[in-house]
């Protein structure tokens, strides 16, 4: 690999630059003004405050508004999610239970002895039959 | 992580929750055709071999169709013989939809039912010919194709 | 796992330069504070159980992942806005003006400013107004490696790029305050600045 001395110099001149012009950068930094200073002091605190009490449940908002559970919920929202879904699940199966026990309760057997064939009442048209002939 | 233990127990409690109610409806109500006393499976004959694949519900609804055939006359009797194939070879979906429209029918105003009941006396008296016409200007009373009863 | 004392060390010498740094991305200094103040509590509330150690790392990823988020806010935001402006007779003012115009500009109360305060005020603002323009991922490579001292695998560690990339990005960045220096004049004035004692002298590697 070629050193190309002119080049590398270039390169150095760059990272001096650079390291001036950082320390020049943390000048600024250290002279913010007394209000941006103090609001961070005081996020510095309330970040302290809650360290090692991940949840707790309970938060202040900047606005000194607390928020209980609010955190905590957006924290577990997969469990959350995970206990919805169960429920749901829980409620489908109850309800199917209780339409099948509904349904033995009408007798097929008279379906079938009827006027008509199976057939003509699983045809879908006659459900628009059915409703057209009811109103009138 | 906490939360994760708990979601994956939850899952898992999930699995076995469906699958326990599965077994259970397994167990309750299970009924192989042996079982059936010799009256039932008179009724049953056309779903004896269809009878193991049917779910435990289905299997109540046909034996409740067993139980209520001998309160019948026979000529009713003998339609539930006949129809009972097509009606064991219908889907779930396609049978809860007839229920259905068999109550609606059962509430509509006796004339309304009569004029039916008329539609159907013509087309089981006309000719196949007849017949294809009838279906082909009332889908929606004679089906589109041609029902033996 | 770290202690209460040492995140409390970390922050208190981070925040002033974390908020400096996040206003240049998002020139915005409410936002700013805002996005530093969350950044805090996140570190805090997430990463308390890390050893210290990572803490620079940490605390610039959640930086630049709020910076990211912030802008991607306003994206959305601007839309709304031009659609607006497009009604709106006023013209944009997005113009690129020169820094050092309005430094020059800003004497209000009459006097006549000391020269070397004037110069270092137009650096100053140059500098500042260099590191708003720069690319993102420059700015990010930049600030991580020179200004908070952090090595090439912690850099990329926290850009979420591989360690070729940071030094790409960097060196362009770099290359890009210098040229600006030069083209204002003002590059031998950076340069003769002597270094504080704070920071290591002599080059990085």
């Amino acid at each position: 690999m070629k050193i190309d001395p002119e080049n590398q110099q270039v390169e150095l001149g760059y990272q001096v630059i650079a390291k001036r012009i950082t320390s020049l950068l943390d000048e600024q930094a250290s002279n913010i003004d007394a209000k941006a200073a103090s609001k961070l002091s005081y996020a510095r605190q309330q970040a302290l405050a809650n360290m090692a009490k991940p949840s707790s449940g309970m938060s202040i908002s900047q606005n000194g508004v607390i928020r209980l559970f609010g955190n905590y919920w957006y924290q577990h929202r997969l469990l959350l999610t995970l206990l919805m879904c169960t429920l749901s699940l829980l409620a489908l199966l109850a309800r199917h239970n209780m339409v099948n026990q509904e349904e033995a309760e009408q007798g097929d057997a008279y379906l079938l002895a009827s006027d008509f064939p199976p057939e003509v009442y699983s045809n879908e048209g006659f459900g628009t039959w059915l409703s057209e002939n009811s109103q009138q | 992580m906490a939360v994760r233990k708990l979601a994956a127990i939850i899952i898992f409690a999930l699995i076995s929750l469906l699958a326990a109610n599965l077994a259970i409806a397994e167990d309750g109500s299970d009924q192989p055709w042996a079982s059936l006393n010799d009256d039932q499976r008179k009724v049953l004959a056309p779903l004896a071999n269809d009878w193991d694949a049917l779910r435990p519900w289905q299997r109540e609804r046909m034996l409740e169709i067993a139980n209520d055939y001998p309160k019948m006359p026979a000529d009713r009797q003998e339609r539930v013989q006949q129809r009972l194939n097509s009606w064991s070879r219908m889907t779930p979906f396609e049978r809860e939809n007839a229920r259905k429209r068999f109550q609606q029918f059962k509430s509509l105003p006796p004339e309304k039912k009569e004029e039916l009941r008329k539609q159907w006396h013509e087309y089981r008296q006309a000719s196949p010919e007849k017949r294809q016409e009838l279906r082909t200007q009332h889908p929606e009373i004679f089906g589109t194709e041609d029902v033996e009863r | 796992m770290a202690t209460r004392q040492e995140l409390s060390d970390f922050l208190t010498q981070v925040e002033r330069r974390a908020f400096k740094q996040t206003a240049y991305a998002v020139r915005d200094e409410h936002a700013a504070l805002d996005i530093v103040q969350d950044a805090m509590m996140k570190l805090s509330v997430k990463y308390a159980a890390r050893p210290s150690s990572e803490f620079p790392m940490l605390f610039q990823r959640i930086l630049q992942n709020a910076i990211r988020d912030f802008w991607r806010r306003q994206k959305v935001r601007n839309i709304w806005t031009s659609l607006l402006s497009s009604f709106s007779i006023t013209g944009e003012d997005g113009e690129d003006s020169d820094p050092l115009e309005a430094i020059t500009s800003s004497n209000h109360d009459g006097r006549n400013e000391p020269e070397v305060q004037l110069e270092q005020r137009q650096t100053m603002a140059l500098i500042e107004d260099a590191l708003t323009k720069l690319p993102a991922r420059q700015r990010e490579a930049f600030v991580m490696r020179y200004w908070e001292d952090m090595d090439v695998a912690e850099t990329a560690l926290a850009m979420g790029c591989s360690q070729g990339s940071v030094k790409t990005h960097c060196s362009r960045a770099v290359r890009f305050l210098a040229v600006t220096l030069e083209k204002h004049g003002l590059a031998e004035q950076v340069l003769a600045r002597r270094l504080s004692s704070k920071k290591g002298v002599g080059d990085e590697d």
